[in-house]
């Protein structure tokens, strides 16, 4: 079973491994992808949503991030996940940059839980770089089997 | 600027695929290019890679002639009995290589991993390291 979706720009998956051949040296052909503009900015992390009859898990993929800079929060059926490093990485420290791909930004997403959901007993996780959070559903919420009886005739 | 340096710059996130794996052994059947920083220091090169899922025994990194290559396995993530709602991004292996400058110290190569950044120190042979020239007077 492959669960997966594509929603960028897909390369072509036909394209040999070997292409992905980086060179860390120059810095005539790096140059232009050391630019922070679309970096420092927030921005909005991808999520994967499952379901169960009783419960959702909201899942991101948020690496670089420690659990006290992750915040999780519901309001009604509201769920935002927000994040801001505590300190800035100075890029003194690190060096001259030679390329920059990662997003190392403040993010923050709300997404809309469409049940009821059961507050008390919300979990988050954070495991290598990834957030999960399981919301619980209400019990209102929560599918039920309504027996199907003779008409008492 | 050869065509492989401008497919690495058009390719947003680890969200896309580089390559199907259709190989039944391996657990996941897509395999992701992870994103990274490459900071140059005086005495060395860092590569602060984004491998979110991925436990530090699972991933593989080697040296050869040159090359650094960097595998991770990242297992599927879904539960029994959850049918997914929304897929905004794959999950996948995290495949990518880096052809090394002379002045790095394969030797001398180092990693470490915590929240899913992978960070490869590799230093600079000592004849690349900067030095002071003595200038002698009369």
């Amino acid at each position: 079973m492959i669960l997966r979706h594509l929603t960028l720009n897909p390369v072509s998956p036909v394209g040999p491994v070997m292409a992905s051949m980086d060179r860390l040296f120059d810095t005539l052909t790096n140059a232009g992808t050391c630019a922070a503009n679309g970096h420092v900015a927030p921005f909005v992390p991808a999520m994967n949503i499952w379901q169960s009859d009783t419960s959702y898990i909201v899942e991101a993929e948020l690496p670089g991030f420690k659990m006290n800079e992750i915040e999780v929060s519901l309001l009604q059926n509201r769920l935002t996940i927000s994040g801001r490093h505590a300190e800035q990485t100075e890029s003194n420290e690190q060096g001259e940059c030679i390329r920059r791909e990662r997003r190392v930004g403040e993010f923050s997403r709300t997404i809309t839980v469409p049940s009821q959901i059961d507050s008390e007993r919300i979990e988050a996780h954070l495991d290598h770089g990834v957030l999960r959070v399981t919301l619980p559903k209400a019990q209102a919420a929560q599918p039920r089997r309504i027996e199907v009886r003779p008409s008492a005739s | 600027m050869s065509c492989n340096e401008k497919a690495m710059v058009t390719t947003p996130r680890n969200t896309v695929p580089v390559a199907f794996v259709p190989a039944a052994s391996r657990e996941s059947a897509w395999q992701y290019r992870p994103d990274v920083d490459i900071w140059e220091r005086s005495d060395s090169y860092l590569i602060e890679m984004d491998v979110p899922g991925a436990t530090p025994d699972r991933i593989d990194l080697t040296v050869a002639e040159h090359v650094l290559t960097v595998r991770a396995d990242v297992p599927p993530r879904f539960e029994q009995g959850f049918s997914p709602v929304r897929v905004e991004y794959g999950v996948g292996d995290y495949f990518r290589q880096f052809e090394l400058p002379r002045t790095a110290d394969m030797a001398g190569i180092h990693a470490t991993c915590s929240e899913g950044v992978l960070r490869i120190t590799l230093p600079k042979v000592e004849a690349a390291k900067p030095r002071v020239i003595p200038i002698s007077g009369e």
